[in-house]
């Protein structure tokens, strides 16, 4: 079920009415029948993996909290593991798999599509998993209560992925969303639907019709399209998560941010900051840090400091946990070679950027660039937005030979002639959809600065007169419903059939 | 404190630790800033920093630091 | 203002205008899915999503039909006539938008597990191999509900509350220009279920580079070339689907026939062949079919609307190589019948049967046409030839090496692929007049020559002093004796003198249309013309008439479609020009070019303006 449909709203309007009418100690059950509800609607097949999921980390969660310390308990951890990360490799890699392996297993694995929101439940369980394994809270011994914390509806399709001490708590204790919350759930879920049917699903009209045949478009239609993508992918995401986050709120349930306005980032590294900041975080908690504080690494760069001198062997542990981290959120979007050099790409400008970290200061004092001036400040946000456009580039194209077309393209045959002749009005968007797609942009974009600068639009709004507000209702309302997904796309049937 | 406040300004000359109080949630201390630091405040005064210290909390403020240090040292 | 006022007021208001848009989008019902109570308009519902109207109309009228072609839009280009002819069942078309095997899989599967199916055809393109489950669930692109089993909630919410565009437009559209041929927004057939051709089926075809130079056949040209691979993820799933496909015909005793769809060189050129043979033998793995992928016909541009899409003829074409109709011209080395036995030599073959392409010799071939009226002694007009003059032009002609050709010897031409003579000829006269077969008839038999006489049928037979008209029993005579051929030049809408402001009471200009007649209004009276002559002509010559030539060359879309309706064939105007025709489309006899034959000129002055154009 698409969040940006009726039936969804629909369906989390029930929920809404359910929740708030039913007794607060019995609030949580109706949440686990939301959920339950929610994936039987997207197929019965799929909730067979979720089952398989939440059983085996809470047995895992029991058994682990039974166990001392030592080598037992971490072969515990790892073999449950080892489990539900393996069921998401099946389906991640049956692809890549039929890619290297044309022959039986590929016929196989053409049957397995990846079941809906598979990998947020498994990052969220593994969560809760490693964190029993620490100590660091008790196994939840209701298998209802953790199966809400594992399936919690408006979050399985995209995240944000939670933490089991922060979320868990709110799901079971059933307070009454109060009418703020409401209010704001109602907000969050209209920007997430502006940010998804009116920028997002245009962008990825002329988005799909380039990249899905990068040697027909100059250099200059595939730069528009690599960076409406990031806008689609941006809006796509964060919209979805707006949505998410404010269903949860007319739950009484806020979740965890995981966007900050990653278009003003300053450096590749903060970009990664800013955007799905729950994966980050999560990787940063569960990978990065085990890793870079590990005996192994610390010895590795020990002896590393003999080689490089003391700053660059110092660094070299957390280089490298960085790497694998980079590597592994490369391979988690998918088994393709697309997406292993993309995470390497990743890696190397993180690496690189704290290597060189000496050169370009030294650079800049030598050019006299004052370190907090606007003019740097513009130069770094360009420079990352260029650096991620490109990674981006490398993602959504077919594949690698896709990519490299369209690299080619924007460097030796920039085309704008074809602009001229009106290449854009033949990539399925007609010049109002343009108009739109820039006017919301610049919303959004305005929006955005303000968030930049701790200002919350919303309560801007809030001071004005009912009356103004009313009106901006209205309008607020009228403008989804009108400009909203009228994507009827580029129907080339319409063009050649029509009489003169 | 003072050892501390010395490993610190080695690991970022360029932050005042005295006046802030939200050094990780504002995000000045990064992951990498972060993992140098356990791995010096470790080395100097022979603790052991865990997974589970690495908080927030913990981190915000110098003060936060050298009341972790404190609760490891005994 | 207070949260609980704000709710409040969000309520109402929502709720005001979400049944305001329900109620609208229920009115016009723009995809069909209500029922279309309103407009009952499913040539345009189908248009904004073929494969939600389609199976709403098909639930409705399933039991006109008993047999099904499914694919992506190229399976439009297989003309349900045909196959109807070949195979004696109901066809309908159940082709979508989006290249997506798993959609043509759910619709095949919708009709045969519920409605009586005799037949099914298959139709693959590259397209299957990229898109799998690709589709969104957008007003425009989801299936109904009734495959998907959706909620009926959420799917008829979807289109309560779709946006009210959708509805305003199908409003407007049918209110202000609605009109008998398709526009852009109703471009299906709804009986058919396929893309509604009549305009493209008439439309001028023209050599080579003419047709290239048009706008929307820019793609086909080499300059446009795209070298870009495609790559093929989804062979897998598509197969299986297909295997699936396979044996649930097989359990109902189903006929299953599969085809993969013709492609422009430029397409065949981009691919990567490994993965086509990839995806050819796993094909054939799960059963036989036939392939037209790649051909001489490849070659010829005029056979296809874009890199991806085929004209109608090439697939009707196709379709009789599929069924082995006779009489029916078939390309060189087009179609090929591939088995789990033949798919590896076949597709090993393949990069090189696609370098060795040539065009096939002979596909096309010039023809000029001329144009006479009356003869009479001593007159040198345009509309006047002396009998020694004519008798000139036409010894002129045969020494020139001109070949005179016959009506029956173009639609040979390009119904069967017989061969034209060198330096075709087609003479043809206008009006039918009593001249003709008094000193032409003779003068051509003499030498040896053919004519095409177009008669006005209200003036047949009119004793009219200089301008007399032959009557029935000539125009039976002449054709009998095989050098003569009568067309029409319509019953009674070649006015004379010709008006020169078209009008209620001046008459109308030839067959066209005037200003204030309505399109309809217009349509009757072009019907009732068209049948009048044929009446006339069925009495008296026993068959009905194939051509026409148009008074004064004065037509448009609608005449040409209409006179289709009527079987005609073969068409004429009065544009000077050479024209050049192809083997396999017959619209290239629509709206021939002819040049007027001034009485004044001298034998080798014909041939001279023959020769330069």
């Amino acid at each position: 079920m698409l969040f940006a449909s009726p039936g969804f709203l629909l369906f989390v309007v029930c929920v809404w009415l359910v929740h708030a009418l039913t007794p607060r100690a019995l609030r949580w059950i109706v949440l686990l029948a939301a959920s339950a509800a929610f994936y039987a609607f997207c197929g019965f097949f799929a909730a067979v993996w979720l089952v398989f999921c939440t059983v085996i980390t809470y047995a895992g969660a029991l058994l682990l909290h039974k166990q001392e310390p030592g080598k037992k308990k971490k072969a515990t951890l790892a073999v449950v593991l080892l489990m539900v990360f393996g069921l998401l490799s099946i389906f991640k890699f049956a692809g890549f798999a039929a890619q290297l392996l044309p022959s039986i297993l590929g016929r196989f694995s053409g049957g397995l599509l990846l079941p809906l929101g598979i990998s947020f439940y498994i990052f969220q369980s593994a969560g809760y998993l490693i964190d029993v394994y620490r100590g660091k809270h008790e196994p939840q011994r209701n298998i209802a209560k953790y199966a809400l914390f594992v399936s919690f509806f408006p979050q399985i399709v995209q995240g944000p992925i939670g933490r089991y001490d922060s979320l868990s708590p709110q799901l079971l204790a059933g307070e009454r969303p109060t009418a703020d919350s409401y209010r704001n759930g109602i907000q969050l879920i209209m920007w997430g639907l502006f940010k998804k049917l009116i920028l997002a699903d245009r962008a990825a009209v002329l988005v799909s019709s380039v990249f899905s045949d990068p040697s027909a478009h100059g250099g200059v239609v595939s730069v528009a399209a690599a960076a409406l993508y990031c806008v689609q992918l941006y809006c796509d995401f964060s919209g979805g998560i707006d949505i998410t986050r404010g269903v949860a709120e007319g739950l009484g349930i806020s979740l965890d941010q995981n966007f900050a306005q990653p278009f003003f980032a300053i450096s590749v590294q903060d970009f990664w900051r800013r955007w799905h900041i729950t994966l980050g975080s999560w990787m940063r908690d569960y990978v990065f840090y085990p890793l870079s504080l590990s005996q192994l690494f610390g010895r590795f760069g020990r002896s590393m400091r003999k080689v490089f001198g003391t700053r660059i062997g110092k660094l070299i542990p957390t280089l490298l946990a960085s790497f694998i981290v980079f590597f592994v959120i490369g391979i988690w979007h998918g088994g393709s070679w697309k997406y292993i050099i993309f995470g390497f790409w990743n890696g190397m400008l993180i690496t690189g950027a704290m290597l060189a970290k000496p050169l370009f200061e030294g650079a800049r004092n030598a050019l006299r660039i004052k370190e907090d001036g606007k003019l740097l400040y513009v130069i770094r946000l360009l420079r990352t937005l260029i650096i991620i456009g490109a990674g981006r580039i490398l993602t959504r194209s077919d594949n690698v030979t896709g990519a490299l077309i369209m690299f080619k393209k924007i460097f030796t045959s920039p085309k704008t002639s074809e602009v001229a002749a009106g290449a854009f009005t033949k990539l399925g968007l007609t010049n109002e959809d343009y108009i739109v797609m820039a006017a919301a942009f610049a919303v959004l974009i305005i929006c955005d600065i303000m968030e930049e600068r701790g200002l919350k639009a919303r309560s801007f709004i809030e001071r004005r007169h009912p009356a103004l507000q009313v009106l901006l209702m209205v309008a607020a309302i009228a403008v989804l419903l009108y400009y909203g997904a009228f994507s009827r796309g580029y129907i080339s049937a319409q063009f050649i059939y029509g009489a003169v | 404190m003072d050892k501390l406040l010395a490993i610190l300004a080695d690991i970022r000359p360029d932050v005042d630790f005295t006046a802030e109080t939200k050094l990780v949630t504002e995000g000045i201390l990064d992951s990498f800033d972060i993992v140098a630091l356990v791995a010096d405040l470790n080395a100097a005064f022979n603790i052991a920093i865990g997974l589970t210290d690495l908080v927030p909390e913990n981190f915000d403020s110098a003060e936060a630091m050298d009341s972790l240090i404190n609760r490891k040292l005994t | 203002m207070s949260s609980k006022r704000w709710l409040i007021c969000f309520t109402v208001i929502l709720a005001l205008i979400l049944s305001t848009l329900a109620a609208y989008n229920l009115y016009a019902d723009p995809f069909g899915v209500f029922g279309d109570p309103n407009f009952d308009w499913y040539a345009a519902n189908m248009t904004n999503n073929p494969a939600t109207a389609k199976i709403a109309y098909i639930d409705r009228h399933h039991t006109q039909y008993d047999s099904y072609i499914v694919g992506s839009s190229g399976t439009s280009y297989y003309p349900v006539e045909k196959l109807n002819e070949y195979t004696g069942a109901n066809f309908f078309n159940l082709f979508s938008y989006g290249g997506d095997m798993y959609k043509t899989y759910l619709m095949a599967k919708y009709v045969i597990e519920r409605y009586e199916t005799k037949n099914l055809v298959v139709c693959l393109s590259i397209s299957d191999a990229i898109n799998y489950k690709s589709y969104g669930s957008t007003v425009t692109e989801t299936l109904h509900k009734n495959i998907t089993g959706e909620f009926p909630l959420s799917f008829y919410a979807k289109y309560l509350y779709a946006n009210p565009k959708y509805a305003r437009a199908k409003i407007d559209y049918k209110e202000n220009y609605d009109r008998y041929l398709p526009l852009f927004f109703d471009v299906f057939d709804t009986s058919t279920g396929a893309y509604d051709d009549r305009v493209v089926n008439i439309e001028h075809i023209g050599s080579l580079e003419e047709y290239l130079e048009r706008e929307k056949y820019s793609e086909l040209k080499e300059e446009n070339r795209r070298t870009y691979t495609p790559y093929l993820p989804r062979i897998d799933e598509c197969v299986w689907r297909l295997a699936d496909l396979k044996s649930m015909c097989e359990e109902r005793d189903i006929n299953f026939s599969v085809i993969f769809n013709p492609y422009h060189y430029s397409y065949c050129g981009q691919q990567d062949w490994n993965q086509i043979a990839t995806f050819y033998r796993l094909i054939a793995g799960v059963c036989d079919f036939w392939d037209f992928m790649l051909s001489p016909a490849s070659l010829e541009p005029r056979y296809f609307q874009d890199y991806l899409h085929i004209r109608t003829s090439l697939g009707a074409m196709a379709l009789a190589k599929v069924y082995g109709a006779q009489d029916t011209y078939i390309p060189d080395d087009f179609g090929h019948f591939i088995t789990a036995e033949n798919v590896y030599d076949y597709t090993v073959s393949m990069p090189q049967r696609y370098a060795d392409l040539l065009p096939e010799p002979g596909r096309s071939s010039q023809l000029e046409v001329i144009l006479y009226h009356n003869i009479r002694e001593g007159r040198a007009s345009d509309n006047e030839i002396s009998p020694d003059r004519f008798d000139e032009h036409i010894a002129a002609l045969a020494a020139a090496g001109y070949n005179a050709v016959t009506l029956q010897d173009l639609l040979d031409f390009v119904e069967r692929g017989a061969p034209l003579p060198d330096n075709p000829i087609l003479i043809t006269f206008d009006d039918g007049y009593e001249s003709n077969y008094e000193y032409a008839y003779p003068i051509l038999e003499k030498h040896g020559m053919r004519a095409t006489i177009f008669v006005v049928g209200s003036g047949i037979g009119n004793a009219d002093g200089d301008l007399a008209h032959f009557g029935w029993n000539e125009a039976l005579e002449m054709s009998g004796s095989g050098v003569i051929e009568i067309g029409s030049h319509s019953y009674s809408m070649h006015l004379y003198p010709r008006p020169e402001e078209p009008g209620p009471e001046t008459g109308r200009d030839g067959m066209g249309k005037y200003g204030a007649e309505s399109e309809d209004e217009y349509i009757a009276a072009l019907r009732a013309d068209i049948s009048a002559f044929n009446e006339a002509y069925s009495r008296n010559m026993g068959e009905l008439p194939a051509a026409l030539a148009f008074p004064y060359g004065v037509y448009t879309q609608l005449t040409e479609a209409i006179l289709v309706e009527y079987g005609y064939k073969v068409t004429f105007t009065t544009m000077p020009g050479r024209n050049e025709i192809l083997k396999g489309l017959p619209q290239t006899l629509y709206g021939l070019n002819r040049y007027t034959i001034s009485g004044e000129l001298t034998g080798d002055e014909l041939i001279e303006l023959l020769s330069t154009g």
